[in-house]
């Protein structure tokens, strides 16, 4: 490659590296604003007086740690819960013979399409009757419920593109299913877990409907609570709010910055078959 | 026969795993109520059984405004009733709407809730979910409820709540740039209308409009409706059917007078993707000459994040009359929107209609908002004689009225026909329909409601 090549496309990785970073600065720029200096003519504008006291906000009156710890809880449950059942079907559809496999695989697989505002009064309903409601189990449940579907897809599509006799060989070797599933296939799988995990890390983290809907309890409630702490009627305190969704999304920024490479290779794995 | 084991085992560790986290659970439901009624002990010492009430509201923001009023009746209360602790559940407008139609549906054990009056609280009435009250108690120098209040709360005659705003939409405006820029403050339509163009020539936002949440244009317009027409309840009349949009000639000069503010852009650049916080912030850093907006924001003249050179200028002005119209300009578009219901499957009937009752007596809510300026009540207030010019302005407007609405037309049909409507006035401001489409479309949402 020529050097002017090779300079043009630093340059053109450069701006496509501003673009995508460019929400994070905003985020990080409007969090030091008060509240009156929000919709200026400028797009960012540098605080000439930075509010750190927008920080202090969301973490006092925003509740910021007891919310932290509560997401954390459920986001971790859910997504132990989402892999492993993705895994053990992932499993039972690709190598498995049994009657109904297509069928029980297009049931599985319309969970993707179902919009959870349409489960929201009926799932409020169910889980009062049963005193799920404002339990952690009454939101892992529902999201491990929405989670496992896309999962399952794309776990199914990886282990197609495992070779069998890799099973073979250790079904031959004394192994039974489940050493199989857990000890072979799912290390092999593990670029494909990876995105399940952080997939479903994104969607808990950032889910307030049905949090909204089956918690009332203020001692359960997740980080998107947080922000809304700062919203009154009609006007909000948005330079807060600008602090929570800062605070919100440092975890989730180290959690792609760790994955990052396995969830590329996660994506296009078992797009062609091997 | 090793496999079977094993499966079975896996089996029976997945059941005991998702049992103990269900016990776990249901166990700190029991352990926190108990803790709750534990701790009001200790701090009451004081007779009458220990309670704990359940207040649903749609103020999630307990610092500041209308949050910080409840917060603050709230904690009086408790301070008074030491036996008494208040749960407050808050969340922001929309989810609000939702979770209190799933609380119906289940019946939950709500004490008080903050409920929509119109359509949206006769839906709480049909199921049966909020109690009926008797007027009579609310007469009185207790609580000095402004007469007409309880229109939207009350259905076949009968009341099922208490309003806690008086709200109506005025013109605020900056007179600082009216003077600076020597353009007279506007009595009529077509003097608004030349104001505007003249603040436009300067460089100037004439009018900050929150078009994204489209029910300020509804409003608008119901304002060039009475205006034109002089009748308060043609609007409604037309929304509950009784009248017809495209028949009547008053809808059609007030559509037209619509299409002129459009046409003249009134409103300030790309309003339609002006939410609340934007079209507030362009008036209050004095981009914008004036803004359409209700009494609830009587707190701008205090509010010591604002410029003060703005602060010092905000005035308040009537909606202008319409030249050859029947309406005055004090008639004025107020209705109560927002207020408390005593909710029926509530565990302590007795304990949450006292509470209510504080609550909505005339020196807790009504004497807080004021004295905060989070908003004007539904209830006659003492002026305390602290009250900022702005303030004083708006309870000119009030106490000056000639005849109100008392419902906004938008919320006096079904949430489906607000939607509806909604949409049809987006449509005539960012897809420039004709005015003749506008009221063709606002009739098919009132007949298909």
């Amino acid at each position: 490659m020529s050097k002017s090549t090779k300079t043009i496309l630093w340059v053109f990785f450069l701006i496509v590296a501003l673009v995508q970073l460019f929400p994070l600065i905003w985020l990080v720029d409007f969090s030091f604003l008060s509240s009156t200096e929000f919709y200026s003519s400028s797009v960012l504008k540098w605080p000439s007086d930075p509010q750190w006291q927008n920080y202090i906000n969301a973490w006092v009156d925003g509740k910021f740690l007891r919310y932290f710890i509560n997401s954390a809880f459920v986001t971790t449950v859910t997504i132990l819960l989402t892999v492993i059942l993705s895994l053990t079907l992932g499993y039972a559809f690709t190598r498995m013979q049994w009657k109904l496999r297509s069928v029980f695989f297009t049931i599985i697989l319309l969970g993707i399409m179902i919009p959870i505002h349409a489960t929201l009064l009926p799932n409020f309903a169910i889980f009062k009757a049963l005193g799920l409601t404002n339990s952690y189990l009454g939101l892992i449940l529902p999201y491990t419920a929405v989670s496992v579907p896309l999962g399952t897809f794309i776990l199914t599509g990886f282990m197609r593109s495992i070779p069998k006799a890799m099973e073979e060989s250790a079904v031959v070797d004394g192994a039974n299913i489940y050493r199989i599933v857990f000890q072979i296939i799912a290390p092999l799988t593990a670029p494909a877990l990876v995105t399940v995990i952080v997939t479903t890390f994104l969607n808990c983290w950032n889910e307030f409907i049905m949090a909204s809907t089956f918690l009332s309890k203020d001692s359960l409630k997740t980080l998107p609570f947080s922000v809304m702490n700062f919203a009154g009627q009609y006007s909000s305190d948005y330079g807060s709010q600008f602090a929570v969704m800062v605070l919100t999304s440092i975890p989730a920024i180290i959690i792609y910055a760790i994955f990052n490479e396995q969830i590329t290779k996660g994506v296009t794995a078992g797009a062609v078959k091997g | 026969m090793n496999k079977k084991s094993t499966r079975n085992i896996l089996l029976i560790t997945a059941l005991a795993a998702v049992s103990v986290l269900s016990a776990c659970g249901g166990g700190n439901d029991k352990n926190n109520a108990g803790t709750n009624t534990g701790g009001g002990n200790t701090s009451g010492g004081n007779a009458g059984k220990e309670v704990t009430l359940r207040l649903f509201s749609n103020l999630p923001d307990r610092k500041s405004g209308q949050g910080l009023a409840e917060q603050m009746v709230i904690d009086n209360y408790v301070k008074e009733n030491p036996n008494v602790k208040i749960d407050i559940e808050t969340l922001a407008e929309e989810p609000f709407k939702n979770k209190l139609k799933a609380y119906m549906a289940s019946n939950e054990a709500l004490d008080v809730t903050m409920v929509h009056g119109g359509a949206e609280l006769n839906t709480l009435v049909q199921a049966g979910y909020v109690k009926e009250l008797d007027p009579k108690e609310y007469e009185g120098d207790k609580y000095k409820f402004l007469p007409g209040v309880y229109k939207s709360f009350t259905f076949n005659d009968k009341l099922y709540g208490l309003p806690r705003n008086s709200d109506y939409e005025v013109i605020y405006y900056n007179k600082k740039l009216f003077d600076d820029n020597g353009i007279k403050i506007p009595t009529t339509y077509a003097e608004l209308l030349e104001a505007g163009k003249q603040f436009r020539a300067k460089g100037i936002e004439p009018m900050s409009m929150n078009g994204k949440d489209l029910w300020s244009f509804a409003a608008f317009f119901q304002d060039l409706v009475e205006r034109v027409s002089g009748d308060q309840n043609l609007m409604l009349d037309a929304v509950a059917k009784k009248k017809s949009f495209t028949s009547d000639e008053n809808f059609t000069k007030a559509a037209e007078l619509l299409a002129q503010a459009r046409d003249t852009k009134l409103f300030q650049e790309s309003f339609m993707t002006a939410d609340y916080g934007a079209s507030q912030n362009l008036f209050t850093q004095g981009r914008a000459a004036m803004w359409y907006m209700g009494s609830w924001e009587a707190g701008m003249a205090t509010n010591d994040k604002l410029p003060e050179d703005f602060r010092n200028n905000v005035n308040v002005l009537r909606f202008p009359v319409v030249e050859g119209g029947k309406g005055k300009d004090t008639d004025l578009l107020a209705w109560n929107g927002g207020g408390y219901s005593l909710v029926s499957s509530s565990k302590h009937p007795e304990e949450a209609k006292k509470f209510f009752d504080y609550m909505m007596s005339a020196d807790q809510w009504a004497k807080i908002v004021w004295d905060t300026g989070a908003a004007v009540p539904a209830q006659k207030y003492e002026l305390s004689g602290k009250e900022s010019e702005l303030q004083k302005q708006l309870t000119d407007v009030l106490t000056g009225a000639t005849s109100t609405a008392g419902a906004i037309a938008l919320d006096s049909g079904t949430p489906k026909f607000k939607d509806d409507a909604q949409n049809v006035f987006g449509k005539f401001f960012a897809g420039g329909s004709t005015p003749e489409q506008l009221l063709a479309e606002l009739q098919k949402a009132a007949e298909t409601q």
